[in-house]
């Protein structure tokens, strides 16, 4: 038999039952053994007939940078995990393709033609009910309130803590300088990530905490400890949306818009709430009725979508402050 | 022939050092014309490197001397105190960061007994202090080392001396034997600072305000979340350039003896007193301060966690790392101490040559040398494994300890080894094979199980190139204690420890080692 | 036959310019002060030292040109005259093979030669658990089964407390009424103890050979510079 015959013929199988390839780039939190990566993984391959492979960059923050850096030459389809304020950006260089998804059925207000949202969530201040009696209830009461003492995030290198900066922004306008001023006194950490700030304020090191309204819930549903409570600012809370886009030179951009319509669904969606502990994009009052009522909703401020040089305005207020 | 194939080693190692110098030099000509490195902005990371360094070092050297002294004088088993002390230098970072955090946290075993006492409690370990007791607490075991075998290894007719003329002891470190004791003191001070200032993962761990950050951490933030190779890459050279600036102020002394002679006869001086004995319990116990997260770790048996994929992964991904970082190490410092020997042999000055350009690399920031390998691999499309490249980085940081740890053993009576080898014809394969590795086996095989163990426990160049395919141990149960799985972060890291004591000792009490 | 032609080296302000014949063989003392150039001229003439002009001769052989290996010669030093960390065979069969390989007839070479030196040891022993006279007839036995035919000895015994000098003085002795063409040279300043074993010897001064020749006792005894250099 021809030689070239006969090697087609063994290879052709093995070329036909060689799946598809989906990388996604993503934080690491996401698709630890307890967060929504496993399960989303597993419904995902299920329908597509592809692996999904997950990378992770050292947190949500590091995620635009490494992109940025690499120029995605490590040959990601699928940036997973950008923060809303880091959309314009990410815009401004280039660096994804449009998805060309439309009918959005979604439970917030969407339009952007590069990035799909996958979970949302207001920040907030958590404490512990028991230690803090009289919370405060706005920003102004918690500035005045030495007794408080604050972990927040490092701007710079974290999403909650650049949140913070535009929550703060949003509100004072002007005086924000001032108003990161007169709180400097009550941070006694600034972490470089959510997850050390938190894990830090759990071990008794501040009595308020930057996080998401939604932390309380892990602790009531999880572990079934009340305790936690979100402070309710009168002024409004900040919102975030994280998104994820399909990278400019992904190799699968095809299977890449596949998944994107696919995390819009409910087989996606619904790992959400208590996986990452972020309301889902999708109505599922419904099917997640426990962590709606663990994690009722703040008054909302305005979604805005910084430039690179407002985002960069919204540190420098934060680091003048420092510099007292 | 031969001789050319002892060299290779060295050779690749230089050949590999100068492409990786060319090539930050051809990066920075590449620079952007918006790049515009401001070095105001990074001020107060440079002032507080330094500050941070010199503060950790007083204490270190301070405390380590006062602590061999008394050590010293307590009288206990010479050999298990320098093994002690070996076993806390080395130990991994995170250990030790997180037993302090344990022990001193706002929710710390300390507060907890504070609290027991009605007693506030005030202490914030992730602050100034925090960073400096955990920099000082390796410093102060490598230095107490140093001192405490300069005592173990005071010449007997000292001691007959001192006893004999009715010296205190005390009195006698003061006036006769302080020069003594000081003899070759000035490299472990400057190989003090230097740890001081690139530590890291101290920093990454416990800097709990924007105003406690390094250029080692500055340079982190750079690549991880602003993509700034080039601001990488200037503030490592800013701190390679201020290293080598006080290095050089305090000078480098080589001729420092490592070994150790437990065998000396009982000749010895200890005191009754109970300040030492006391002193020396209390040493003791701050030592092993770090080590009560075993007692939590290991109530906590997680067997589910023992066998998951990602565990396993992290453990194959470390020992295989620790295991090429050895061998590169190991082959570049044998070769590099064969040339640097040969040009000892010869008269030749190019044996200072040999000795910086091995030593240089302690003063390069990780992080800048990992930043111009990943640009570098990035332009070749990543052909580099970060496995490759992690095992690389930590082989050119070990590779210093080994060649200076070894020099001195591996040197001695070369002037008459050479003769006797140049007569009977020994060729240098045979040379370095039957008669240099045997004389230095003893040493080789501690240090091969230090580096080992400090190659397994490293956090920093992990962090930039690790992806959900490649963990290390460190970072495992980093990321577990992360996600506030506290009881299941301790429990790894308890075993993790258990498991590097016995790296470190189980070769030379196999090989019924003295030293 | 050995021969020096205005040997020459220079180091520091220290300068040398020997000029010898040496017909016979046995042994001959090379004496002289610290600094007079003993260590120098047993060097160079083992090929350690380069000799900026000059010439080396030896049974007619041209020694210049020579690496320390290719010549017919063994030499010991004061001190570091064994591997301390190997043991007595390795020690001493690394005289005839480098590779040090434990053969039979290795083992039995060793046994032989120590008990020509009547060395009672293990072979297995470390070299640095002997005693400094054990540790120096070992590599004396070394130089013996290298079968050498000039032995060069620089102050070897020089550490050792005089009965142990004695005894490695007699050794040398032995040494070379068993080997009849063996030409030892041993440097020392202890002179009453090298008269014990000849009367023949070279004097150095200023790194000169004094006369160009060997002297006996009587002749240099008359030498004003050796009278000096016995004060």
């Amino acid at each position: 038999m021809n030689l070239k015959l006969l090697s087609i013929i063994l290879f052709l199988p093995i070329q036909v039952l060689a799946k598809e390839e989906l990388k996604v780039l993503t934080y690491g939190s996401f698709v630890s053994d307890w967060g929504p990566g496993p399960n989303i993984e597993k419904e995902f391959e299920s329908i597509c007939n592809c692996n999904l492979i997950w990378n992770t960059a050292e947190s949500s923050g590091a995620l635009l940078s490494r992109i940025k850096l690499t120029k995605n030459n490590e040959g990601y389809d699928i940036l997973l995990g950008l923060d809303d304020s880091l959309i314009k950006e990410a815009e401004e260089n280039d660096l994804f393709l449009e998805h060309k998804i439309k009918d959005f059925n979604l439970d917030i207000d969407w339009d952007n033609k590069f990035f799909t949202p996958f979970d949302y969530g207001y920040f907030s201040f958590i404490y512990d009910q028991t230690k803090l009696s009289s919370p405060p209830q706005s920003f102004d009461e918690l500035a005045s309130r030495n007794d408080i003492s604050l972990i927040i995030m490092d701007p710079r290198y974290s999403t909650p803590g650049l949140g913070l900066a535009k929550w703060i922004n949003q509100i004072y306008q002007e005086d924000t300088v001032e108003y990161w001023k007169s709180l400097q006194d009550q941070i006694v950490i600034t972490s470089k990530s959510w997850s050390d700030g938190y894990g830090l304020f759990l071990e008794g090191e501040s009595d308020v905490v930057l996080s998401y309204n939604t932390s309380p819930a892990y602790h009531s549903l999880i572990e079934d400890n009340s305790n936690y409570q979100a402070l309710n600012m009168i002024e409004g809370h900040a919102i975030q949306i994280e998104v994820m886009g399909i990278l400019k030179n992904a190799n699968n951009i095809e299977l890449a818009r596949k998944f994107l319509e696919f995390s819009l669904s409910e087989n996606f969606q619904q790992y959400i709430p208590q996986g990452n502990w972020m309301y889902p994009v999708i109505d599922l009052q419904n099917s997640q009725s426990d962590f709606y009522s663990a994690a009722p909703k703040p008054k909302s401020l305005e979604q805005i979508f910084p430039s690179f040089s407002e985002k960069e305005s919204w540190i420098s207020n934060w680091a003048a402050s420092l510099n007292e | 022939m031969e001789a050319y194939s002892i060299r290779l080693p060295y050779i690749l190692y230089i050949g590999t050092f100068f492409f990786i110098f060319i090539s930050g030099i051809f990066f920075f000509i590449q620079a952007p014309d918006n790049f515009n490195f401001i070095i105001l902005n990074y001020s107060n990371a440079i002032f507080f490197t330094f500050l941070q360094a010199i503060v950790a070092t007083f204490f270190s050297s301070l405390l380590g001397f006062i602590f061999s002294l008394i050590l010293y004088l307590s009288g206990k088993s010479q050999r298990l105190i320098s093994a002690f002390l070996n076993f806390c230098f080395i130990l991994p970072v995170i250990f030790v960061s997180f037993g302090v955090i344990f022990f001193y946290s706002s929710n710390g075993v300390l507060s907890r007994l504070f609290s027991l006492l009605s007693l506030d409690y005030e202490l914030k370990i992730f602050s100034f202090i925090g960073i400096i007791y955990v920099t000082s607490y390796f410093n102060i075991a490598f230095n107490a080392n140093f001192f405490f075998r300069k005592l173990v290894n005071l010449p007997e007719n000292y001691i007959k001396l001192l006893k004999s003329n009715d010296i205190p002891f005390l009195t006698a470190v003061r006036l006769q034997i302080r020069k003594y004791l000081f003899q070759g003191y000035r490299s472990i001070l400057i190989l003090t600072i230097i740890f001081c200032a690139s530590n890291f993962t101290i920093l990454y761990l416990l800097s709990g305000s924007p105003h406690l950050v390094t250029i080692e951490l500055s340079i982190y933030q750079s690549i991880i979340f602003n993509a700034d190779l080039y601001s990488g890459i200037t503030l490592g050279i800013i701190q390679l350039i201020l290293m080598l600036v006080l290095a050089s102020l305090i000078m480098f002394n080589q001729n420092y003896d490592q070994s150790l002679n437990f065998s000396k006869s009982c000749m010895r001086i200890f005191s009754k007193s109970s300040f030492i004995s006391i002193g020396f319990y209390l040493i003791l116990f701050y030592f092993l301060i770090p080590f009560l997260i075993l007692i939590k770790g290991l109530f906590n048996f997680n067997l589910q966690l023992v066998l998951s994929p990602s565990f396993i992964n992290s453990i194959f991904n470390s020992f295989m790392i620790s295991f090429v970082s050895v061998f590169f190490a190991v082959s570049i410092s044998l070769s590099t101490l064969f040339i640097y020997r040969s040009f000892l042999e010869r008269n030749s000055r190019l044996h200072k040559l040999i000795f910086i350009s091995i030593t240089i690399l302690l003063f390069i920031p990780s992080l800048s040398l990992s930043s111009i390998i990943f640009y570098l691999n990035f332009n070749l499309n990543f052909i580099l494994s970060n496995f490759f490249i992690v095992s690389l980085i930590n082989s050119f940081f070990i590779t210093p300890i080994v060649f200076v740890f070894l020099s001195s053993k591996f040197i001695h009576n070369y002037f008459y080894e050479y003769k006797h080898c140049v007569l009977l014809n020994i060729s240098p394969m045979i040379r370095i094979f039957k008669i240099d590795i045997p004389k230095i086996k003893n040493e080789l095989i501690l240090i091969i199980s230090a580096i080992f163990v400090l190659s397994l426990g490293d956090l920093t160049s992990v962090t930039i190139f690790n992806d959900s395919s490649f963990r290390t141990i460190p970072l495992f149960i980093s990321q577990l204690y992360n996600n506030y799985k506290y009881d299941d972060a301790f429990f790894i890291l308890s075993l993790f420890i258990i498991f590097l004591f016995f790296v470190m000792y189980m070769p030379s009490r196999l090989l019924k080692i003295n030293a | 036959m050995l021969k020096l032609n205005n040997l020459s080296c220079s180091f520091d302000s220290f300068n040398t310019n020997f000029n010898i014949e040496i017909a016979h063989t046995g042994i001959i003392g090379v004496v002289g002060r610290s600094g007079s150039g003993k260590s120098t001229l047993l060097n160079l003439i083992a090929g350690f030292i380069q000799p900026h002009s000059g010439e080396i001769f030896y049974q007619n052989s041209f020694l210049n040109d020579l690496e320390p290996s290719q010549r017919d010669l063994s030499i010991l030093f004061q001190n570091y005259n064994n591997f301390d960390h190997l043991n007595v065979f390795e020690n001493v069969i690394l005289g005839i093979d480098p590779q040090m390989k434990k053969t039979p007839s290795n083992y039995k070479i060793t046994r032989d030669i120590l008990k020509k030196l009547s060395l009672d040891i293990d072979i297995d022993t470390p070299v640095n658990l002997l005693s400094g006279g054990e540790q120096q007839r070992v590599s004396i036995a070394r130089c013996l089964i290298r079968n050498k035919s000039m032995l060069l000895l620089d102050e070897p015994f020089n550490s050792l407390d005089p009965g142990l000098r004695r005894g490695l003085y007699e050794d040398v002795l032995m040494m070379t009424k068993k080997t009849p063409n063996l030409l030892t040279l041993i440097s020392s300043h202890l002179i009453d103890e090298l008269r014990k074993i000849t009367n023949a010897f070279i004097f150095l001064h200023q790194g000169k050979i004094i006369g160009n020749k060997i002297l006996s006792f009587k002749e240099l005894s008359t030498n004003k510079f050796f009278k000096e250099y016995l004060k």
